[in-house]
């Protein structure tokens, strides 16, 4: 009885900030991975020409979908509202981490099942090395946004680091964006882990914050 | 008083911080902070040269039909219509015509998409190797004609455009002409052209986008403060407030600009000593070559924010720069077009390239920074809408999608 309200509880969290706050965002990013054919060839790619794609325009949603997920409670009377609420503002965090995470996950998975069906090379390797990008793009911003409570400057980091990536790639050693154009699968981990620990201090960041 | 006030408010924000930090990645990553250690030196004789693109008919013809051919027989052309890879794939009706342009070109008959090589030998498309050569009596006119007939029926942007002809033809440069391009460096660039030219190459990818992040965050802080009603209320107009603002962002962009495109270039000075040099040549390649990237950037960012009261105006320019720069991969040698974002120049020593250029570069420039003040326009417009209360962006289409879900759901009940 406990745990189905529990439940409830959690899917009611869920859905506000599900309509409120990550359909636009998810809307967004939905447009870039539809868009990214359009600009792309994606037929018949072996695994070096899939990596391109999914590497530099699919981790792009990475940054969409996890950088703003602190940004509702900058509206200081959303904040008012949640502070009012007994369930801790960081349960309502993770919620909107799991969401957006399992978005990531859910968007690389169909743009990849799509490139399948166009005759591309298609590995789990390069999935999970996808969606490690992406992850790691957005929480890079998301750890900004966690200390600097500015939107523009979190974009920006996620971006100069995009951009670093671009111009230097090479130097980045297990910390390189595109590391699988160039067969090289082992960064991924890296940058999974590095994302992992990211969000988990952004939020405890945020906790702390909170607390004050 | 009003801008000083705005520059330091711009000046003074964590946006700032971050966007000398991007400055200061970008051109100590690139090398263009220094350029000591690349010293335009008088060509010795004997010396290599290195290899430039030119326009040699004996080497791009059998080349480009030969790669043609390849291409045809997959059924596989290669192309960046817009600057990203991709592979097209020719339809029936397509490919005949295809094998038309090969047969005109071969001397060799087609039928029914295939080239018919002697008799009996029949060579299907789709059967690998075409063993048909270059007849001897095509000139290069009708060569390049049937080039840009073949790139049309790929789409653009293929191997046969007529800038990637060019691709083929590859030769090593010539004591004489080194000492032509020396020449034209120092009459035409007085060197440190050449040096501000490649600094703006890199530097445009930045400021072509960070701007915006600026811009965005000027005109989001009164709605974060929750000061927008109170500056409504105050006397200056709208016009002199938006352009304060505008111009405070151009001028935060602008300044560290010009003092690293001074530090890169000065670190040359020394090494020319006794030569005459443009000592402003800094100067003017930032003002004319990066400013109008700003503007637009800056522009973009007022504008959307202005309007929607969101950061959407990130996400506009992003995916327009994020284009823009890969489409500038195939322009690096400093080819321009009329609506780029972000020129390039990625060469130290292509200065004939630049002058041939240059009406398109000018042009171009002066597009971006008309649709800039086309867009500030619009911006105070909006504003003073605004200030009216006869415009609230997003919070009205907002309150419009929370009426009708409301009203759906007293209907539901």
């Amino acid at each position: 009885m406990k745990q189905s309200k529990h439940t409830l509880q959690v899917w009611q969290i869920a859905k506000v900030n599900l309509r409120h706050n990550f359909l636009p965002l998810l809307l967004l990013s939905v447009i870039i991975m539809m868009l990214t054919p359009a600009l792309f060839g994606i037929t018949h790619l072996d695994s070096k020409a899939t990596a391109v794609p999914l590497e530099m325009f699919l981790s792009i949603i990475g940054i969409i979908l996890l950088v703003p997920i602190f940004q509702p409670e900058h509206d200081d009377e959303i904040k008012d509202i949640i502070a009012s609420k007994y369930i801790d503002s960081t349960y309502i965090h993770l919620i909107r981490v799991v969401y957006s995470v399992v978005g990531i996950i859910v968007l690389v998975l169909i743009f990849s099942l799509f490139m399948l069906l166009r005759g591309c090379e298609i590995t789990m390797a390069l999935i999970c090395g996808t969606i490690a990008d992406a992850m790691f793009l957005g929480s890079m911003g998301l750890l900004a946004l966690a200390i600097t409570g500015n939107l523009p400057v979190s974009f920006m980091v996620s971006l100069l680091y995009y951009v670093i990536n671009i111009a230097m790639k090479s130097k980045l050693g297990n910390f390189n964006l595109f590391a699988m154009m160039d067969g090289n699968y082992k960064p991924n981990s890296y940058l999974f882990v590095a994302s992992i620990i990211f969000i988990t201090i952004s939020v405890s960041v945020k906790r702390g914050f909170a607390k004050k | 008083m009003l801008l000083g006030k705005e520059i330091r408010k711009t000046v003074l924000s964590l946006t700032f911080v971050a966007f000398i930090i991007a400055l200061l990645v970008m051109t100590i990553s690139q090398d263009v902070l220094n350029f000591s250690d690349e010293v335009i030196v008088f060509p010795k004789q004997g010396a290599d040269y290195g290899i430039q693109q030119k326009e040699v008919p004996e080497l791009i013809m059998p080349a480009a039909f030969s790669s043609l051919c390849e291409e045809f027989a997959a059924n596989e052309y290669i192309a960046y219509p817009i600057g990203f890879y991709k592979s097209v794939k020719l339809n029936d009706t397509d490919r005949e015509k295809m094998a038309d342009i090969i047969s005109t070109l071969s001397g060799a008959e087609q039928e029914d998409g295939s080239i018919i090589i002697g008799k009996d030998d029949e060579v299907s498309e789709t059967k690998g190797d075409i063993e048909v050569t270059l007849s001897d009596d095509i000139s290069y006119e009708e060569f390049r004609a049937c080039m840009k007939q073949a790139d049309d029926l790929i789409g653009g942007g293929s191997n046969y455009s007529e800038n990637n002809l060019l691709n083929y033809s590859y030769v090593a440069v010539t004591y004489e002409e080194a000492i032509e391009n020396y020449n034209l460096i120092a009459s035409k660039d007085k060197f440190t052209g050449a040096y501000a030219r490649l600094f703006c190459d890199f530097v445009g990818i930045i400021l072509s986008i960070f701007p915006v992040f600026i811009a965005v965050t000027v005109c989001l802080k009164d709605r974060r403060a929750k000061m927008n009603e109170l500056i409504y209320a105050r006397k200056t107009s709208s016009f002199k407030l938006i352009l304060t603002r505008y111009f405070s962002v151009i001028i935060a962009a602008m300044l560290p600009t010009i003092i690293l495109a001074y530090i890169s270039n000065i670190s040359v000075w020394g090494q020319y000593s006794g030569m005459s040099l443009d000592y402003l040549a800094p100067l003017k390649y930032t003002i004319g070559w990066l400013m109008p990237s700003v503007m637009i950037s800056a522009a973009i960012g007022m504008f959307f924010t202005e309007l929607t009261g969101t950061p959407i105006a990130i996400a506009i320019q992003g995916l327009w720069w994020f284009i823009d720069i890969n489409v500038g991969v195939s322009k690096l040698r400093g080819v321009h077009t009329l609506f780029e974002l972000a020129p390039r120049h990625n060469a130290l020593r292509n200065t004939q390239t630049y002058l041939d250029e240059f009406n398109t570069l000018a042009a171009n420039r002066l597009i971006i920074v008309g649709a800039a003040l086309l867009l500030v326009i619009a911006t105070v417009i909006i504003y003073e809408q605004k200030r009216r209360g006869e415009l609230s962006g997003y919070e009205t289409i907002k309150t419009h999608i929370a009426g009708l879900a409301n009203r759906k759901s007293k209907s539901a009940a």
